[in-house]
């Protein structure tokens, strides 16, 4: 841990020594010791202030966009960053030579308000791997199992590393296969428990468009959602579900399926759950493996002139 | 009785819409449930223009085009097809009936093809009854 | 003022009496987020710290109709909604109430008090439950609130071990009082109010009360301001779930000759929001628009009002996706002032 936190300062003090890096990105302690804050080291000095735990839970990805304003930069990059990084390359946001990107191996990030609740106070470190999580807090040191307090995002990770490094600071860990569990449990409703399950979340919606400001796919200079006319600001039922459409489907086939969106949502509402049912689909539909990961042509700025109509076979 | 269900089509030009123009010339009887909009193209359906026929109270919407291969445009229905087989899932996913959403390929000359769909689709839409999700009146 | 108490078991009776003249909201569960809802019969969730809504919801709603428009050019009907019928919000924090109390003295301001804030305001009761413990993100001694807080509230209970202490601020909390007098015990106990006013509160080392505005104003064009805006997302989460915050934006739905004009919550974090006819826009990045948060909450509105436009609910801090915790932010500036 503390390896490659020393190894994460000395490569950031080195780009930014070199004069050719304007920015490093990373995270610096907040004020609260579970929530690591990004941070924007700017010159050699600073590096010193990076730390990376197993609280350090935001998305990096999309910040590199204003940074670049500055010069090139140098990112700290996990399996979900680099996702980010590499939408954020394909929709021709970033240039990939302006990046140098600083791989990590990443076993899960801790919710903070999840190992406070079983913690009953705020912990102070946190050690994850494959099998548990140790919370630790002064002389306590609880063990708990990893679905009780990771993010979200991170129990169905199945990108540990990232495909882009520049250097490394660990062995990478090996993909896995996405299994849209959630989404297949969805499925097996009855549509009338699917609506009032999502309309118990979408009613709850502030609108503030965080999902949007994270989402690396979301990166459009100006927004529709922004627009009156093609989003009605209005809150009724309808209106929540005519936004969480357009938000979900703006992101089809583009979403990475890094979570951030979900994670960022103030009123947790389970974004990620709406992104893997296109995911799942694209999967199932137009015979793409890994559709998260970000390929030479999107999967719906394309076709096959024998793409399958498999929904002919649903009840009609 | 009850009033009669609520359809919006979206036909393209080339050729749903002068299906249905054949099906009038011809004089064929189907139900007088659809407001059809004519577009460009199946592929100039946004997905947000089904959305927002469901939130003004349709009860079904029908997005109908060429047949693969006979587009206008080369592509365009292709390009639909595919934005609308993930469309038609994800109404599902978020509890509307399958019933409720459909993409068919409907040519100039097949008038008839074109009133059984609206027969079909009327016939299941007067069975599920008036759709009350994502309405802004419901 | 009348104190009474009221045994623990009893609470649940005591808020069906509240419950029988108005509609009952508290902070309920749903799915893992505690919220303040109706609660229709289902137990309050009490715990540390604040629900994510505020009592915004229920007193400047995210949206709310203003009237409703049929007609054409020349003769226009215009219908406006039905008055807000009565209303008890049971489990609220001492700081969301004494936000009212602040949110109050700009929507009641006269000769522009805002309607229909008022009506909802004098159809709203508040029963504060003061705190025992903290939640996480709680600043609110270093703002000037204390975790046993009556103001904004009309009736407040002091938790102690197997009962409540009663207190009633207002007239109407009076009456409640009155009307639940069944369940109640004239006895006091002082202690449960002592205690309450010495719970510890986390975060109040960041915030220190001495001099913030004039320490504030002193960094007001310092570079560490757009440092800050690299880190922030512009969203806005911030504002919307601040007790405090009250701004609004109108905008008309038309549907033919028909439409409806609302008012729903606006942001200064937004790009645009300050944007002028003419193009002019005053805050124009988002470093501005963020400074203007930190300097209207706790310089410019207490310049005009006596008091912080913050309460120290921790909210902000609590939701913000990248962790711009306003006590944080402050401890930031303070190091760079150093």
């Amino acid at each position: 841990m503390t390896d490659r936190q020393a190894a994460l300062r000395d490569i950031a003090a080195g780009l930014l020594g070199g004069g050719q890096f304007a920015t490093f990105i990373g995270f610096r302690a907040g004020l609260d010791p579970s929530r690591p804050v990004p941070h924007f080291v700017r010159d050699a000095s600073g590096a010193g202030a990076l730390v990376i735990n197993p609280f350090c839970g935001a998305g990096l990805a999309r910040h590199v966009l204003e940074a670049l304003e500055d010069g090139p930069v140098g990112i700290l990059t996990r399996g979900c960053d680099g996702l980010g990084l590499e939408r954020l390359i394909a929709d021709g946001r970033v240039a990939r030579e302006r990046l140098h990107i600083v791989a990590v191996a990443c076993r899960g990030a801790v919710d903070p308000a999840r190992a406070r609740a079983i913690l009953g106070r705020i912990p102070e470190r946190a050690e994850v791997d494959a099998q548990a999580v140790t919370l630790i807090a002064g002389e306590e040191r609880r063990s708990v199992p990893r679905d009780s307090c990771l993010l979200s995002r991170c129990l169905n990770c199945v990108d540990p590393s990232p495909r882009l490094a520049d250097s490394w600071l660990d062995e990478p860990l090996p993909a896995g296969v996405r299994d849209f569990k959630a989404v297949s449990h969805m499925e097996q409703q009855p549509p009338e428990a699917r609506y009032a399950f999502w309309a118990r979340q979408f009613r709850r919606c502030i609108r503030c468009y965080a999902c949007r400001n994270v989402c690396p796919a979301c990166s459009c200079r100006s927004c529709s959602l922004d627009d009156p006319e093609l989003q009605e600001r209005a809150t009724s039922l309808a209106d929540q579900f005519g936004f969480q459409f357009t938000r979900a489907y703006h992101v089809a086939g583009r979403c990475v399926a890094c979570g951030e969106c979900q994670r960022a949502c103030p009123m947790s509402i389970p974004l990620s759950l709406l992104n893997e049912k296109f995911l799942k689909d694209i999967r199932d539909s137009f015979g793409i493996a890994d559709p998260h990961r970000p390929s030479a042509v999107e999967p719906l700025a394309c076709y096959r002139p024998d793409d399958p109509e498999s929904w002919r076979g649903d009840a009609r | 009785m009850t009033a009669q269900p609520k359809l919006v089509g979206f036909a393209c030009r080339w050729c749903s819409y002068a299906g249905a123009d054949l099906a009038g010339t011809s004089r064929l009887e189907y139900p007088a449930s659809v407001h059809l909009i004519r577009v460009p193209c199946s592929g100039r359906v946004d997905p947000t223009f089904v959305i927002r026929a469901f939130q003004r109270g349709a009860d079904g919407v029908l997005v109908a085009g060429c047949h693969p291969g006979d587009c206008h445009y080369a592509s365009g229905n292709l390009f639909a097809r595919r934005r609308f087989a993930l469309v038609k899932r994800f109404l599902e996913y978020l509890g509307l009936e399958p019933e409720r959403f459909r993409l068919e390929w409907i040519s100039a000359a097949e008038g008839r093809r074109f009133a059984e769909v609206i027969r079909e689709m009327t016939a299941d839409l007067e069975r599920l009854g008036p759709n009350r999700k994502l309405r802004e009146d419901p | 003022m009348t104190m009474n108490l009221l045994p623990s078991e009893r609470l649940a009776e005591f808020r069906e009496c509240l419950a029988a003249g108005a509609r009952l909201y508290g902070p309920v569960e749903v799915d893992g987020i505690v919220l303040f809802e109706e609660l229709g019969g289902r137990p309050p969730a009490i715990r540390p710290g604040n629900p994510a809504n505020s009592l915004k919801s229920f007193l400047c709603p995210q949206t709310e109709a203003v009237f409703d428009f049929e007609g054409g050019y020349t003769d226009v009907a215009l219908r406006v909604p039905a008055a807000p019928t009565a209303q008890a919000i049971f489990g609220v924090r001492p700081c969301d109430a004494v936000a009212l109390e602040r949110v109050s003295r700009v929507l009641l301001a006269e000769p522009f008090a805002d309607e229909s804030y008022r009506q909802r305001r004098e159809m709203t009761t508040i029963l504060t439950m003061a705190c025992r413990e903290a939640g996480p993100h709680c600043f609110c001694r270093s703002v000037g609130v204390s975790p046993a807080d009556g103001r904004g509230s009309d009736v407040v209970l002091y938790p102690a071990d197997g009962h409540y202490l009663l207190e009633a601020v207002t007239a109407r909390g009076l009456s409640v009082l009155q009307s639940a007098g069944a369940f109640l015990d004239p006895a006091r106990d002082e202690a449960a109010r002592a205690t309450c006013q010495s719970t510890p509160v986390p975060l109040i080392g960041a915030v220190e009360r001495e001099d913030l505005a004039a320490r504030l104003e002193a960094v007001a064009l310092h570079p560490h301001w757009d440092e800050l805006a690299r880190r922030c997302l512009g969203c806005g989460a911030c504002t919307f779930l601040c007790p405090t915050c009250y701004c609004f934006a109108l905008f008309d739905t038309v549907r033919g000759a028909r439409g409806r004009r609302s008012r729903g919550w606006d942001s200064c974090q937004f790009k645009d929001y300050s944007l002028m006819a003419g193009g002019h826009d005053p805050l124009p990045t988002k470093a501005s628009r963020i400074r203007r948060r930190f300097l209207h909450k706790l310089s410019r509105f207490p310049a005009v009002q006596g008091e912080y436009a913050c309460v120290g609910c921790g909210r902000c801090g609590g939701t913000c996706p990248v962790g711009l915790h306003l006590a944080g932010v402050l401890s930031e500036l303070e190091e760079v002032l150093r």
